[in-house]
């Protein structure tokens, strides 16, 4: 018992149990942490296969550098923040970065009164895994993660300009897919 | 909304963050068994290569230190057998001196007979070659014959160096009676036995076999001295039938008077001790070169002692006395009590509070030294490496006017008893503060407290030195140090207060047992001769962890010390390393 010291908070005992190894306390941060980052690698991986070998890469390094881990954020943010730099690091590997020219016209799509809650996460999942790996990474890191396109072209290797060009052409395939999905659902109402 | 505009948050952003953002998937149940195999893997991995290390490390001390354990042992080797202190070929060529007292036995005769060869052979060739030729052409003949060395024709050496098939040392044979300072007086008149000390005459012709003046190729003529054959020739005459006579060569050898023998000596002697000289001068000549060649394997070596006075923070606070609890609010015997209750809490927090402020103002550091012996080896021109062992003492100290008493409960009794009073600092250095009541009083007087930590070092450093001058150079050095903690303690001059001291193999002791390093240092360096150095100039030294062993446990914030000092060393280079 300590009179003058704040009692260590679950987050830091777990922290001080992996840097000293200890396997359990690693299984307890996985097990904690293990959905969500699953989540976050499937919107960067194209299948759920590959989600997989990222999330086990990361964790892998998360437990090797945790050390490293200054607790200036919460550590869900800094183990996110693995898996999004081991997601950048495969799909540099695997040399997916390159843009592939989609051959699908897109146009000026308004983007006003979208409401997404009529969709599953599976099939919300399925229109990021379906874009081209830069378009993905980009739209991922953009409208969900919160980085503006500065800190994306640095992420990346890319220049301001081109992230921002990325991701537009990324939304406008999106917003695509979901017109043709609205349109095929009232279609279906419509003929029933 | 323009196309310009798509590069934009907007709903579609929000809405896909929201769906997304905080979305959990379900990872595959063998995910974890991957990751579980692939820690495995990196964890064997890393001990391997940590072994290695190990591994490698020991095996690199231990060639390091029977380096410079059969360097220190081929140095104080060879400085005993220097060249002068033992006899070289042509110093045993060259006449000793003449000795003060005639030897006491035969074999010391002997001995001291045998140094003396050089002079005795140049007597023997002058009384031969007189016969056919004048006393200045054979005294120059002697002294020819005396050199050994540049002439050639007869080297004693040399001679000395072939076996003979004859009587050997310790043999008796014939010679004329007479007295030799060395050989003493042969016992027989006439035919008289002698002991022989050298070889033989290699020819054994009859004429010349046992000849004191036997010509070339003999030994035996050599280890007759001048006195020894001056008087044999007074008090002998040659006999017929004789076994061994003296023959008529011999005879006619005869010197004419004792003033032309003296002389024929002192020119002899003169003529030898020049070439004595000459020989000496010419062993010199050579000596330089194969000293330098030994020299030079040995000059990449040093050895080198440090003093480094120094001051020592050793960067322990005290506990912050906001987060102590105001009081004890839980039950006193439950396990999972908030903390000890405080006696008289708002006095108590005062103190706390004043003690803490004071420490903070009066810690100060105190003397401190280190005291390395190290071995260097020097790794290129200028670089060097360096190792040893040292020991250095850390002192700090601070002033106090504060004592913390801490009081249990005996359990079935329930009576109160109070631990031997400790100054803050000790109780806040483990898990301290933890009694069932604590109280921080406010002594009468002030006192001193001392903090000493004793470590036996282990030092690996490198260091570069760069010329000023022929007599300066700059210096800086960098390296590393393994700290093995022998004392520590931490003592009040207060006598009330307890004071505290740890050994090495002491379980309570809250300190680190062994402290890694580094220290830097820059400075100048003087010359004080060709082969030692002084050298001069500030060091710090940081602790890689902290002085507790568990800082976690410690209620106090722990920090990693240091220690700034003034790095004096002498270097002594083995070897003649500059030239």
């Amino acid at each position: 018992m300590k009179l003058f010291t704040k009692p260590k908070s679950d987050e830091d005992k777990l922290i001080e149990g992996c840097i000293a190894g200890k396997r359990d306390m690693q299984r307890l941060l996985y097990d904690l942490y293990s959905r969500k980052m699953m989540a976050v690698c499937m919107r960067y991986a194209p299948t759920s296969f590959e989600a997989e070998d990222m999330m086990q890469e990361g964790f892998v390094k998360v437990f090797a550098n945790i050390q490293n881990f200054k607790r200036d954020c919460p550590l869900e943010f800094w183990v996110r923040r693995i898996m999004i730099n081991t997601a950048l690091k495969q799909l540099r590997q695997k040399s997916l970065m390159t843009v592939s020219h989609e051959t699908e016209e897109v146009g000026n799509i308004a983007s006003e009164g979208v409401n997404l809650t009529g969709y599953s996460m599976d099939e919300l999942l399925g229109m990021i895994q379906s874009l081209a790996p830069r378009y993905r990474m980009v739209f991922n890191l953009y409208a969900i993660e919160g980085y503006n396109h500065k800190e994306i072209g640095e992420m990346l290797g890319i220049s301001e300009g081109t992230s921002k060009s990325q991701y537009s052409r990324a939304r406008a395939i999106l917003q695509g897919m979901l017109e043709r999905q609205e349109k095929t659902y009232q279609e279906n109402v419509i003929s029933q | 909304m323009s196309s310009a505009n798509n590069h934009k948050r907007n709903t579609l952003e929000d809405e896909f963050q929201r769906r997304l953002f905080d979305a959990e998937a379900r990872p595959a149940p063998d995910l974890w068994a991957r990751i579980d195999h692939d820690l495995t893997v990196q964890e064997n991995k890393d001990y391997k290569k940590r072994a290695l290390f190990y591994r490698q490390l020991a095996a690199a001390c231990f060639v390091l230190f029977a380096l410079t354990g059969a360097l220190l042992a081929y140095y104080y080797s060879g400085s005993l057998n220097q060249p002068g202190t033992r006899p070289g070929p042509g110093i045993a060529a060259a006449p000793a001196a003449k000795p003060a007292a005639a030897p006491v036995t035969v074999e010391e005769a002997m001995q001291a007979y045998a140094t003396q060869q050089e002079e005795a052979a140049a007597m023997a060739y002058t009384y031969t070659e007189e016969t056919a030729t004048t006393k200045q052409a054979a005294t120059t003949k002697r002294a020819a014959n005396a050199t050994g060395i540049s002439q050639g024709e007869r080297p004693a050496v040399a001679e000395a160096a072939i076996p003979v098939d004859g009587p050997q040392a310790g043999d008796y044979y014939n010679v004329s009676p007479g007295y030799s300072p060395y050989l003493g007086y042969t016992p027989m008149q006439g035919r008289s036995r002698g002991y022989m000390s050298g070889g033989f005459p290699g020819n054994a012709t009859g004429t010349t076999q046992g000849n004191l003046f036997a010509p070339q190729g003999s030994r035996y003529t050599q280890i007759i001295t001048w006195e020894s054959v001056s008087i044999t020739f007074g008090n002998s005459a040659p006999a017929t039938g004789q076994q061994f006579p003296v023959g008529d060569q011999s005879l006619a050898a005869r010197p004419k008077s004792f003033a032309e023998m003296s002389e024929a000596q002192q020119a002899s002697r003169q003529q030898a001790q020049q070439s004595a000289e000459a020989a000496q001068r010419n062993l010199a000549a050579q000596q330089p070169k194969s000293v330098e060649v030994a020299t030079k394997a040995n000059s990449r070596w040093s050895l080198n002692l440090a003093y480094v006075p120094s001051v020592f923070e050793q960067n322990i606070g005290l506990p912050d006395p906001l987060s102590m609890p105001s009081q004890n609010s839980g039950n006193r015997f439950s396990l999972a009590a908030a903390g000890p209750s405080v006696n008289a809490s708002r006095e108590s927090f005062q103190n706390i509070s004043a003690a803490h402020d004071e420490f903070e103002e009066s810690t100060q550091p105190a003397y401190s030294y280190a005291v390395e012996a190290k071995a260097g080896f020097k790794l290129k021109n200028k670089l060097k490496l360096l190792t040893g062992i040292g020991f250095s003492e850390s002192k700090s100290r601070s002033r106090s006017n504060f004592i913390v008493r801490q009081f249990w409960t005996k359990p079935r009794s329930n009576e109160r008893y109070e631990l031997s009073p400790t100054t803050y600092f000790t109780s806040a250095l483990n898990d301290g503060f933890s009694s069932d009541s604590v109280s921080v009083a406010r002594t009468g007087d002030s006192f001193d407290t001392e903090y000493k930590y004793r470590h036996l070092t282990v030092p690996v450093g490198l260091q570069y030195e760069h010329d000023i001058n022929k007599d300066w150079f700059v210096y800086a050095a960098a390296g590393v140090a393994a700290n093995f903690l022998l004392e520590s303690s931490v003592t009040a001059s207060n006598q009330e207060v307890q004071s505290v001291n740890y050994t090495a193999d002491d379980y309570d002791s809250p300190f680190r047992n062994v402290q890694f390093s580094g220290n830097g240092s820059v400075g100048v360096g003087k010359r004080i001769s060709p082969n030692l150095t002084l050298a001069l100039g500030p060091e710090v030294r940081h602790y890689f962890n902290t002085l507790v062993a568990d800082p976690d446990k410690a209620a106090a914030p722990q920090g990693k010390p240091y220690a700034i000092g003034m790095n004096m060393s002498l270097n002594y280079q083995l070897g003649n390393s500059r030239k």
